[in-house]
């Protein structure tokens, strides 16, 4: 260790010390929840650890946290300022203030710096330093995967240029050096999902692959499984081969219930596709009726009506898909085009089989 | 509830009235065991959706994930809920749980599940029902260890007696039934009273067995509410058994020994527990049915007056009763008390007392309103069974008038039910047919009953296979004609009715003919029977399909044609007429009746599916009728004529029109590739069509026609097929505006088109100008003649062009005489020098001299010779003349020309007068028409000439 990063990390084992000991009247802002006279206590695993001013311990994912202000002396100030000129929407000045507060901070600071970090390059578009950024949020000891599946970036590339290029190459790089399975399926993710953005064929590549990759428990996001439901899209596209429908069925089991109805919808799409015999048709119907029945208030719950009438009307069950879609025309979330879709097919319905 | 016990079963689901029976008691009794399967039926245990499995792992799974994480109970009661019985019997199927009993009760629901859908048939509805109940009596028979033995009895006994028999009671009950619902009834009937006694001995048997236990055990099932349930089953269980017997009786037919003892077995019952009898209504809640279960066991008995006491009784009984809801659910049985004590009258010989009853039950409020058909029904034929009592004893008393008399009377009131009310038909000749022994001989059935009995003839045919439905359907033929001919007054009313059925039946024997000849009779002797216009429409239908089968059967053509015009005569409304106006339009379009066929083309409305083809062939009915009134009746002047053609012709301008617009709008909507061709197709063939009805003469309006037709290869490039006509017609309206150029380049152009047609059209046309010409000549009008020759001369040089470029399609014969027929156009048009060429050719093919004159054909020589005599060649023409003249038969025109050119020549010529004169005197000895009026007048102008020239000579 050379002298100059033995006082570095001196330095910052003091500014820890400080902040997670000392630090009082901190302010944080979690899910638009204001916390004054807070005091902030450890990052864990991606979560922020802090007590409030009742005495009450929280414990915050960093992905939640829309504001920290820390109260102690001039030590935060680079860090206090850009967390400021975040909120104000400014993401490139915040962007320097962070970077340069990351470069005094020790690990813990670094990790939660890079988050905060990825968070504006992101807004900002830099998809190379955004690209960057995500993998050091996952590879990091304090954040990890788990942060990272909570904080895929919202921006995507729109064209492959240089940049773009090098982003996918800090992405490579991190899947070459043989991560764990968590880095390698949220690192797998924004991989497919930038490369589907820009029409790259890789994408679908990646789509017949990733999904039915294992997604540990603490990974599995809401947003980690869209880019999921997308792959699988594309993956079953053309086929519904017995490794793909494994991976579908597995997102059914473990995804979060918000993703559910998607991945049913998925699923009966897949199945009335192929399906031929009368049984084949019954069984596609399911998980559409699944969505339906199960998740009745959803918005999808009227496109899965809709689909359900489409292949009772296939049964030659005129009535049946009369009345599911009678259902789905009165469901209240119905979308435009489904209300169009299905106000037609009744009409076709109620002419083929003679029935008022 | 009114009267809903009496109504057949609906496609509604609902429990009928009798289920009300057992409402009623144990909604106050044993209201937690009233729905004991709807909770041991949930299929799965879990009704809250699970959590998501907290799993890393991705194995294989058998089972599609949804089915592990969500509720199956759930998702099967949703699919029950939207009567999905298809889908939720599959998924029962493939995901059946392991314990046998719910297994066995998931099969229940979904049986439960049908026989509650909505939509669904009656037939399929009884059977899901029958189903539910054997799946929960083979659970009862497997599993008698069951705690829920009991409750299951019950179930089943509740879902025997008011589910899976109601409809058969409630029409046995109301005198709407017969041997076919008894038949039915007798089996369910006989499980239910096995179910009922089983169920009453096994409750005595648990309430022996708590008896006997001691004391601490005693607490803990009195702790457990086993006791107070036991309780609640035990005056069920007596009430069942006494409906159930009641049921096993109405089962059995009338002389059944059986009947008796069940009978009083319930008399027995109500003596051994009173209470069922005695308990005031408003507390036991089945005072009023029990009484009237009395009566009527004691009318079935013969005991009149106790069965009065009884039915007066429960009459009291359920006046008595304050509660309005109470009043409500008890309507049933009030009717029912009213039925029954009419019944009793009747069959005490108390017929007034009877009538008197009868005009009560009309007065109900229930049978006045529209949905009281069925009480309705049910007093008609009770009328009609007190009528029957007093025919007959009229009979037995020797008044045979007045047994006749009586019979019509029982006709009466149902035939006026048919009339009056005939969307509910079917129901009444089902009642009367299920009441007349089947049996029976038909010659001494009434005229309902035939009626009746051919209409359930029809039905049974549907459901029977061949040989034996056509069997059937000879037996219903048999009846109907029998019927229809009848001259009792009785059947007069019910003759449209027969004649329909009659229709029915032979359609169904497969007489397309014979049943589109029945209907058509119905529809135009009765045309204001309510058959009328379903009759008019199959008549109409059906003749159209027997004559697609027999397309030239003369008869066919005109029974159909018959029918069309029925139907679009005296239902121009209905959606039948709106249909075949098309098919009627196409019939007078095929038949030559263009403007009646226009018309109906018009009158086809949009949303017909051949409605642009109707308003296409509308123009070209048009294009035809203007043609014909312009071949007909010619102006004089050669112009358009009068103001019928006038009037047409805007029609058709106006129809073409219209036809443009909607086509237009039709293509913006972007139909697919093949309806856009078809349209095209229409509107290129209808322009075309009305182009060529703009250059007839008569209308003479070319100028029109070529801008009709401009850019019509462009714009039709497709139409190929067209490209002659549309030449033809460029031709024709070139031609008539005198554009000698443009004409002959269309007729260069109509040669590239399809070359084999073009020949014939090219022919056709030339023998049209030539016909035209000669036409015009022959009145005078020369210019025209002329023009008319020279148009000819344009069309015989086409000819001759295209037999040199399609050495394949014209032979060398043909080229010859297409040759000759130009040399003729030629001479006709006055080209002369072409004319002299052919024919010189033709001769010279002949040899030279007196051997080309021997040889040549008469045609071809009169053509040379006319053509040397218009040249003033009178020398060379003369032999060639003369030849014709003395070799040709005086019938012959020709020999007639040749013989005047002749002695034309000869005058020309100079030679003596007295010769030729001398030649006119013999042949006006030898012809005195001398060639008839074309020649004569010629001849006796030559002679004048000739005498002048003796006169000048002398």
């Amino acid at each position: 260790m050379t002298h100059r990063r033995a006082i570095r990390s001196a330095l910052a084992t003091t500014i820890v010390f400080a902040a997670f000991t000392a630090a009082s009247a901190d302010q944080l802002v979690v899910s638009k929840v204001n916390y004054m006279s807070a005091r902030l206590m450890n990052v864990e695993v991606g979560q922020i650890v802090f007590r409030s001013s009742d005495g009450a311990v929280h414990r915050e994912w960093l992905s939640d946290v829309d504001l920290i202000l820390i109260e102690h002396g001039g030590t935060f100030d680079d860090f206090n300022q850009a967390e400021r000129m975040a909120a104000a929407g400014e993401p490139d000045k915040a962007a320097v203030r962070y970077e340069r507060a990351m470069r005094l901070a020790d690990e813990a600071w670094a990790d939660m710096t890079a988050a905060r970090l990825l968070r504006v390059y992101d807004r900002s578009g830099q998809f190379e330093k955004t690209a960057a950024m995500f993998v050091r949020v996952a590879q990091g000891k304090r954040t990890g995967p788990a942060l990272a599946a909570r904080m895929f970036p919202h921006e995507a590339p729109t064209k492959k240029d240089a940049k773009f290029a090098r982003a996918m190459e800090t992405l490579d790089a991190a899947l070459a050096a043989e991560p764990g399975e968590g880095i390698r399926v949220v690192v797998e993710a924004l991989r497919f999902e930038w490369l589907r953005q820009v029409g790259d064929v890789r994408a679908n590549r990646i789509a017949r692959g990733f999904p039915a990759m294992p997604i540990p428990e603490n990974v599995g996001t809401e947003s980690l499984y869209r880019i999921v439901r997308e792959a699988l899209g594309v993956w079953m596209e053309k086929e519904a081969s017995p490794t793909a429908m494994d991976a579908l069925d597995a997102s059914i089991r473990d995804c979060p219930a918000a993703n559910l109805p998607d991945f049913l919808m998925l699923k009966g799409d897949v199945l009335s596709r192929s399906a031929q015999t009368r049984e084949e048709m019954i069984r596609a119907s399911w998980p559409y009726l699944r969505i339906a029945i199960h998740m009745a208030d959803d918005p999808r719950a009227a496109d899965a009506l809709f689909a359900a009438a489409g292949l009772m009307q296939r049964l030659e069950r005129p009535n049946w898909a009369a009345s599911l879609t009678d259902e789905c025309l009165a469901h209240p979330r119905i979308s435009a085009s489904t209300k169009a879709r299905a106000t037609a097919f009744r009409s076709d319905v109620i002419r083929a089989s003679g029935t008022p | 509830m009114s009267l809903q016990f009496l109504r057949k079963q609906q496609s509604v689901p609902r429990r009928s009235a009798f289920g009300h029976m057992a409402f009623q008691i144990f909604a106050i009794l044993i209201l937690s065991c009233g729905d004991v399967l709807a909770q041991t039926a949930e299929p799965v245990a879990t009704a809250e959706e699970s959590t998501p499995a907290p799993t890393v792992s991705k194995s294989r799974h058998r089972i599609p994930a949804e089915e592990s994480r969500l509720s199956a109970g759930v998702f099967r009661e949703g699919l029950k809920r939207r009567g999905l019985t298809e889908v939720l019997e599959l998924h029962v199927r493939v995901f059946p749980t392991n314990n046998p009993i719910d297994v066995l009760l998931m099969s229940r629901d979904v049986k439960l599940a049908e026989f509650s859908a909505a939509g669904k048939l009656s037939a399929e509805r009884r059977e899901a029902i029958a189903e539910a109940n054997r799946i929960l009596q083979e659970i009862i028979t497997d599993f008698p260890d069951d705690a829920r033995h009991l409750e299951w009895q019950y179930t089943l006994l509740n879902s025997f007696l008011y589910d899976e028999a109601a409809p058969y009671v409630t029409n046995l009950l109301a005198g709407l039934g017969g041997e076919g619902d008894r038949s039915v009834l007798a089996t369910i009937a006989e499980k239910a009273l096995v179910v009922a006694r089983e169920f009453s001995h096994a409750i005595s048997a648990e309430y022996i067995q708590i008896d006997a236990l001691p004391a601490e055990k005693f607490d803990a099932l009195e702790r457990s509410g086993f006791l107070e349930t036991l309780d609640k089953y035990a005056p069920a269980s007596d009430y069942l058994l006494v409906w159930s017997l009641f049921y096993d009786v109405l089962g059995r037919r009338p002389e059944d020994p059986e009947i008796a003892g069940k009978l009083n077995e319930i008399v027995l019952t109500f003596e051994a527990k009173p209470a069922m009898l005695q308990a005031p209504h408003v507390r036991s809640h089945i005072q009023v049915q029990s009484l009237l279960l009395a009566g009527m066991t004691q009318r079935r008995l013969n005991d009149h007056a106790r069965a009065r006491t009884f039915l007066d009784r429960a009459r009291a009984e359920a006046d008595n009763v304050a509660d309005a809801g109470e009043r409500q659910r008890l309507q049933w049985a009030v009717t029912l008390i009213e039925i029954e004590s009419i019944a009793n009258e009747r069959d005490d010989n108390r017929i007034a007392d009877a009538e008197s009853r009868l005009g009560r039950l009309r007065e109900l409020p229930a049978a006045k309103e529209k949905s009281g058909y069925t009480l309705r029904l049910t007093a008609a034929m009770l009328q009609r069974s007190v009528d029957q009592t007093l025919a007959t004893a009229a009979e037995s008393s020797g008044h045979a008038d007045q047994a006749v008399k009586f019979r019509d009377k029982a006709i009466h009131d149902l035939s006026n039910m048919l009339i009056a009310e005939p969307e509910s038909r079917e129901e009444l000749l089902a009642a009367v047919d299920r009441a007349t022994p089947k049996d029976a001989d038909i010659g001494r059935l009434d005229a309902i009953e035939r009626l009746a009995r051919v209409w359930a003839l029809t039905r049974e045919a549907d459901r029977a296979t061949a040989p034996s439905a056509g069997d059937i359907l000879s037996r219903a033929i048999e009846i109907g004609e029998s019927l229809v001919s009848s001259a009792e007054t009785s059947a007069r009313d019910m003759i449209p009715e027969a004649m329909f059925l009659l229709g029915t039946a032979y359609f169904k024997h497969g007489d397309l003919a014979l049943a589109a000849k029945q209907f058509l009779s119905l529809a135009t002797s009765h045309p204001k029977s309510d058959r009328a216009s379903r009759a008019a429409a199959l008549a109409t239908q059906l003749s159209h399909d027997a004559l697609n089968m027999s397309p030239q059967n003369a008869d066919l053509i005109s029974l159909h044609k018959d029918a069309l015009k029925t139907l679009i005569t005296t239902d121009a409304n209905s959606e039948a007429a709106k249909y075949w106006r098309f098919r009627y339009a196409q019939v007078l379009d095929e038949a030559g009746d263009f403007s009646g066929a226009a018309l109906l083309y018009s009158q086809v409305t949009d949303d017909h599916p051949q409605h642009m083809e109707a308003m296409f062939r509308q123009v070209l009915a048009l294009a035809h009728q203007v043609r014909r009134v312009a071949g007909e009746s010619p102006a004089p002047d050669g112009s358009a004529s009068g103001n019928s053609i006038t009037s047409l012709v805007a029609s058709l301008n106006q129809a073409a029109d219209a036809f443009d617009g909607a086509t237009r709008t039709q293509l913006q909507a972007s139909p697919d590739d093949a309806r856009r061709s078809a349209l095209l197709h229409l509107v290129a063939e209808a322009r075309l069509a009305v182009a060529e009805v703009e250059v007839l003469p008569s209308l003479a309006a070319p100028t029109k026609a070529i801008e009709r037709l401009a850019g019509f290869e462009s714009t039709f490039p497709t139409e190929r097929s067209l490209f002659a006509r549309l030449w033809v017609t460029r031709f024709r309206a070139f031609d008539g505006l005198g554009r000698a150029t443009d004409a002959k380049k269309a007729l260069v152009e109509l040669t590239k088109t399809d070359p084999a047609e073009c020949g014939k059209l090219l022919q056709s046309l030339y023998t049209e100008c030539v016909a035209e010409g000669d036409r015009l000549h022959r009145t005078g009008k020369k210019e025209s003649a002329t023009h008319c020759f020279v148009s000819a001369a344009l069309l015989a040089d086409a000819l001759v062009a295209w037999a040199e470029a399609n050495p394949s399609l014209a032979n060398k014969e043909t080229s010859r005489a297409l040759n000759v027929q130009l040399a003729e156009a030629s001479l006709a048009a006055g080209r002369l020098d072409c004319a002299k060429e052919i024919f010189e050719r033709e001769l010279s093919r002949h040899g030279t001299g007196a051997a080309a004159l021997e040889n040549a054909e008469p045609r071809v020589l009169i053509g040379y010779a006319e053509t040397h005599f218009q040249l003033g060649n009178f020398a060379t023409a003369l032999p060639a003349f003369n030849r014709l003249a003395t070799r040709l038969p005086a019938e012959d025109a020709t020999r007639w020309l040749a013989l005047l050119r002749d002695l034309q020549c000869r005058t020309r010529l100079g030679e003596p007068p007295d010769g030729i004169l001398k030649v006119l005197d013999q042949q006006r000895r030898l012809h005195p028409d001398l060639g008839g009026l074309k020649f004569s007048p010629q001849f006796d102008s030559l002679k004048q000439e000739n005498e002048t020239r003796l006169a000048h000579k002398s």
